[in-house]
């Protein structure tokens, strides 16, 4: 019956085509497969990939990065052109202003130097005026001298003459000294 | 015609010793080297700027990689490797039965009277021929074991011609007289998943992939799945975790099996029912049908390992310390 019982299991697996060596072949096969495969294909390839992801990746950040550094450049930029622009208006209106007042201060002056001038040639022609008057006045006592001595030689001496006319001349000065002034 | 040829077991070409070659072992192997050269071509110039090839092969195998690992969760890039390897060597094999030339090509074997040959039919031949010169009790007990055995068969074996028609000349085999049906064919080549011994033995590994990873990742925490004696109804929780773990060899021997062994008998059928155009559909549906065997393998092997892997960790984490420390290691 055992005997029967074996027979027919063994039977079975034998039409099914279940040979434990043929399975056993079968497994090593595949292991090979996943070995081989793993060593030469998966390994090389896999650590090729996740390297590239991570390149990728890191790219990636960095563009983003320096995208961003580029918009806060940028900001900076037109931060800092409005603040030199705003500067620059500033300098220019001071200078203008300074202009103003050097042109103000430079005409002042001006004004000054011809008022000075001008003092000081009125000065220069009141002195000639004064020694032009007092060559006349020697010239005119000169004159009368001489008038006088034609006039008056009969009637007064000689130094008679000349104290009356001296005396007449200072009173001559003082009057005209007084009408000067 | 020539009847469609169909067996259930791979057909031994020769043997080494006892070691019978069979033509879904030769088939492995062609299947092995083609894995062997594309994954030497593909991997052996792998560059960081990739030409067309690698593209192609970055698209391919990355993208499984990529898919099964997502699949697998936080431990997946352990697993994806095997899990893309079963993916691989499955679906070749699946679609290399589909080749023009697979199950056509091969030779005409006379009939022997030894047990080595493996096909359902050759044996009702022994079982019988054994009649004539055994022991006359055995004799009597196959033989109607034989006959309940062919009753029960009877759908299977109408379209097996030369079964049927062994049984009706039943008679003939008793005379040893085998001249009906001659010479037998024997395929050179049989697409590797088409034989239960491949499929089992992927079952088998799925399995122990399972385990270990299982034990590896979530630590000694893993064997309280199956051992757990802090109450009668945990323990029997754990023998039927580990029955339902057994029987995954099973399920996944045979449902990769059955559905290439039909979709070949189908095309074979049709094939022999009208040879032009009428196979052409079936082809289609048969390479799609290899292509989704080959995914439903991988993603149920990533599914329970990933449940393995899951449940050793809420194990761990539920109870006790030392079982946490010990998977943190």
């Amino acid at each position: 019956m055992d005997a029967i019982k074996y027979f027919k299991e063994v039977k079975y697996m034998k039409e099914l085509g279940i040979e434990p060596v043929l399975l056993l072949a079968q497994i090593i096969n595949f292991a090979i497969i996943f070995f081989v495969l793993k060593k030469f294909l998966y390994k090389p390839l896999f650590s090729v990939i996740n390297k590239r992801k991570r390149e990728i990746e890191e790219g990636l950040t960095m563009a983003r990065k320096i995208q961003e550094d580029e918009e806060k450049a940028k900001e900076k930029q037109e931060k800092l052109i409005a603040e030199a622009k705003k500067e620059a208006r500033a300098i220019v209106e001071e200078a203008k202003k300074q202009a103003e007042q050097q042109k103000k201060q430079m005409l002042a002056d001006a004004q000054k130097e011809v008022a000075s001038m001008m003092e000081k040639a009125k000065a220069q022609a009141e002195a000639k005026l004064k020694a032009v008057e007092e060559e006349m006045r020697k010239q005119l006592v000169d004159l009368a001298a001489l008038m006088a001595e034609k006039v008056l030689p009969d009637v007064l001496s000689d130094a008679d003459h000349r104290k009356l006319i001296a005396s007449q001349l200072k009173d001559l000065e003082k009057t005209m000294k007084k009408s000067v002034n | 015609m020539a009847q469609p040829h169909i067996s259930v077991a791979a057909e031994t070409i020769t043997t080494i010793g006892s070691f019978p070659i069979t033509n879904s072992l030769i088939s492995t192997w062609v299947v092995m080297t083609f894995l062997f050269i594309f994954g030497w071509f593909a991997g052996k110039n792998v560059k960081k700027r990739p030409d067309r090839f690698q593209v192609f092969v970055e698209l391919v195998v990355g993208g499984m990689y990529d898919f099964f690992r997502k699949l697998g969760g936080k431990h997946g890039d352990k697993f994806a490797p095997l899990i893309i390897t079963f993916f691989f060597f499955i679906v070749i094999s699946n679609w290399f039965g589909l080749l023009p030339g697979v199950g056509t090509i091969g030779f005409f074997e006379k009939q022997k009277d030894d047990h080595t040959s493996n096909s359902l039919f050759f044996h009702k031949v022994v079982a019988g021929d054994n009649t004539s010169h055994d022991n006359v009790n055995l004799l009597d007990k196959t033989h109607t074991e034989i006959g309940n055995e062919s009753e029960a068969t009877d759908a299977y074996e109408s379209f097996i011609g030369e079964a049927g028609e062994q049984k009706q000349d039943g008679k003939d085999k008793h005379t040893g007289k085998d001249s009906h049906h001659g010479p037998k064919f024997v395929p050179l080549f049989r697409g590797p998943t088409a034989d239960l011994n491949t499929t089992l033995g992927l079952g088998i590994i799925a399995f122990f992939a399972i385990q270990y990873f299982g034990l590896s990742i979530a630590g000694v925490s893993y064997i309280k799945r199956f051992l757990d004696f802090r109450s009668p109804i945990y323990l029997f929780v754990g023998i039927l975790e580990a029955v339902s773990d057994l029987s995954k060899i099973l399920s996944f021997g045979f449902r990769l099996f059955g559905n290439i062994f039909a979709g070949e008998v189908l095309l074979a059928i049709m094939a022999f029912l009208f040879a032009f155009l009428l196979p052409i559909p079936f082809y289609g549906l048969e390479i799609f049908v290899g292509l989704v065997q080959g995914l439903v393998f991988a993603m149920l092997t990533t599914v329970f390992t990933t449940i393995a892997v899951a449940h050793g960790e809420h194990m761990s984490g539920h109870h006790g310390d030392h079982a946490h420390e010990g998977h943190h290691s």
